[in-house]
């Protein structure tokens, strides 16, 4: 038997059977012919607050390039700071930046920063950007101790430098973890991530994910539902969404798939049925829907190909930032960048139609504005 | 010849850089990975280097000049599968197939392919001083003299060769080469692929081995006889239409 086959037969039956959970299906809604039913219309029938997508500013995206913000390779520090400066003031209309963040979030919230380390060192989420937020957290009054910067996968973080010694006074976590010798598993037998996912508030999917025991840690369940980590249930009141300007195929994989993968237990089920629905419906569910509160795309370096993975040889410095409380209409703008870079560089020769299906959807569940015509680009050159 | 002028080159190395020993270089953490072990390491993103049939991978991580590196040494059966695999990760070189080797600088990364060996070496600084001494770095790991892949004559094709021409051994590096290529190969086992694309004319041509002539005539009806450049046996040239990929937005791990 191979090595996966054999993990896989160990999943199949034993861990993989107690980790599955059986919870009864809401009433699905079927978004079209062939998909399979999931539990959106429950997420649609909470109600909104205040704070929900899309936010104080529906519809509205700044653009802040800056020529020189990758200096000898390395995103600068410095020239971070002064995008998101000019992002924030003129998001916001403020002249002072520290009421322009309290617009957002106050001295009780506790904040936390999604950053997006799946790439490894070479294309996480900048230092030099996430540095800037919490700088400029800071000066707006916000402890530090209210800060927690967080992905799914914790040992991600710590691998490309999300460390408490990098970050000292915050805490950095993430829903699926390892203990100090690597492992995933606790005294129990349980994952430890168990303990961190929030098993009232789950995405279901009629679609089952089964997995091998080498994939199943990362994916902290299978079966038919996806659970929301505590992390955003539970431990934080607002979120600031900083994903990484990356193409996905001929898509993109910005704010709303940084925070529905990131967010939810057992995505691998969910890419080849659903994808474009997880990234909508995921973002729809209050734990998201009713927190995020800024996004903030970071395109100093970034790629073209590839991803959501790094390849270095379709890596590039696309100098900019993109910034805008409505997710959807960030990602909109984002996915006009990364396509005229594709079609610049000879991947494709035009833009396809179904790849902002994501983005058509999430407008249909109001979380934000996907029609180009009606997103309000404003472009600030540093 | 080639070996003649690759000899050649190395004589021609300023001297400093052979000067240069392992002792200067700071090994943080090596690994080893081997077969379906790819999978710790990569992944699903290992199945592209299995098909090549990768049987080992050594990567280390490296200090050297005060800069960082990860180089991924791949073993590979034969010096055509290291450049096959090698051909997918080509992509816009600054610069290409120079010190006597097939290889390829790019901004955060230096590959090169050597025997039956794909070297790639990433430097996560991008910065001008770590790619400036990666050529150093990557020398003192590479062999002087390596076999070269046997590009097909019949592709009349000189170096660079770089960004020019791929070879494939099965679906899924076939796919990866031209997507097209997916739907036209469904079913067809062939036991490798040179691709080429036409700078000038944009045109794609690949030139197809097969273990039988019973998939080789399963082809031909699937191609258009005016694209068939020349056929003989267990072996097909053709053209291939272009068509665009489908949008791949996912990766087997979660993401």
């Amino acid at each position: 038997m191979q090595r996966r086959n054999f993990f896989k037969s160990i999943a199949a039956s034993g861990l993989g059977v107690a980790l599955s959970p059986v919870i009864k299906a809401a009433p699905g809604f079927t978004a079209g012919d062939e998909k399979p039913q999931t539990n959106i219309a429950d997420a649609v029938a909470i109600p909104r607050n205040e704070n929900s997508m899309p936010g104080k500013y529906p519809g509205s995206v700044v653009k802040v390039n800056h020529g020189s913000c990758v200096v000898d390779g390395k995103p600068s520090e410095q020239a971070a700071y002064y995008m998101l400066k000019a992002s924030m003031l003129q998001l916001t209309g403020e002249k002072d930046l520290g009421k322009a963040w309290l617009q957002f979030v106050g001295p009780k919230d506790i904040i936390g920063i999604k950053v997006n380390p799946v790439a490894g060192k070479l294309l996480t989420t900048s230092h030099a950007v996430t540095q800037s937020i919490v700088k400029q957290l800071e000066e707006a009054g916000i402890p530090r101790k209210n800060l927690v910067i967080w992905d799914r996968r914790e040992m991600q973080l710590h691998e490309t430098g999300y460390t408490s010694e990098n970050y000292p006074g915050i805490k950095i976590t993430g829903t699926e973890c390892q203990d100090a010798e690597g492992g995933f598993i606790n005294k129990e037998g349980k994952f430890y991530s168990e303990d961190r996912i929030d098993k009232n508030q789950y995405f279901y999917a009629d679609v089952e994910g089964e997995y091998d025991a080498y994939t199943m840690p990362y994916m902290v369940n299978g079966g038919k539902n996806s659970y929301f980590s505590k992390i955003c249930t539970e431990e934080v009141t607002k979120i600031i969404n900083v994903p990484i300007l990356k193409n996905a195929g001929a898509a993109v994989t910005l704010c709303m798939k940084n925070l529905a993968f990131g967010a939810i237990t057992n995505t691998g089920r969910l890419h080849q049925k659903l994808w474009h629905e997880t990234c909508a419906y995921a973002c729809a569910f209050p734990p998201l829907r009713d927190k995020v509160v800024l996004n903030i795309v970071d395109g100093l370096i970034g790629c073209f190909d590839g991803g959501p993975s790094a390849n270095p040889q379709f890596m590039c410095n696309y100098n900019t930032m993109l910034v805008g409380t409505d997710a959807v209409a960030v990602d909109r703008i984002g996915h006009d960048v990364v396509i005229a870079k594709r079609i610049e560089e000879g991947i494709q020769t035009q833009d396809k139609p179904d790849a902002i299906k994501y983005l058509v959807l999430a407008q249909e569940l109001k979380l934000g504005v996907a029609d180009r015509s009606k997103i309000n680009l404003k472009e600030v050159n540093v | 010849m080639k070996y003649i002028i690759r000899v050649f080159l190395i004589l021609l190395l300023p001297a400093s850089l052979l000067a240069q020993s392992l002792t200067d270089v700071s090994v943080k953490r090596e690994r080893e990975f081997t077969g379906a072990g790819l999978y710790g390491y990569m992944n699903g993103g290992a199945d592209l280097y299995l098909e090549y049939g990768v049987y080992k991978l050594t990567t280390k991580d490296l200090v050297y000049k005060g800069q960082e590196y990860t180089l991924d040494i791949y073993e590979l059966p034969s010096p055509e599968d290291a450049y096959g695999i090698y051909s997918l990760h080509v992509f816009k070189c600054l610069r290409t197939d120079t010190l006597g080797c097939i290889d390829c600088l790019s901004a955060y990364q230096l590959q090169t392919v050597s025997n039956n060996k794909y070297y790639s070496m990433v430097f996560p600084s991008g910065s001008a001083a770590a790619r400036k001494t990666a050529d150093e770095l990557l020398h003192l790991y590479v062999p002087a003299y390596g076999a070269a892949p046997a590009i097909p004559e019949v592709l009349g094709l000189k170096t660079p060769y770089s960004g020019i021409v791929r070879f494939a051994r099965g679906p899924l590096s076939a796919s990866s080469v031209q997507p097209s290529l997916q739907d036209m190969l469904d079913g067809i086992k062939f036991t490798g692929l040179w691709h080429v694309t036409d700078k000038a004319t944009k045109e794609n041509r690949a030139f197809i081995y097969f273990s039988d002539n019973e998939m080789l005539s399963e082809l031909k009806k699937r191609v258009p006889e005016a694209d068939i450049i020349q056929s003989g046996e267990k072996l097909l040239y053709i053209k291939c239409r272009e068509k665009e990929a489908l949008p791949q937005s996912s990766s087997p791990f979660g993401f």
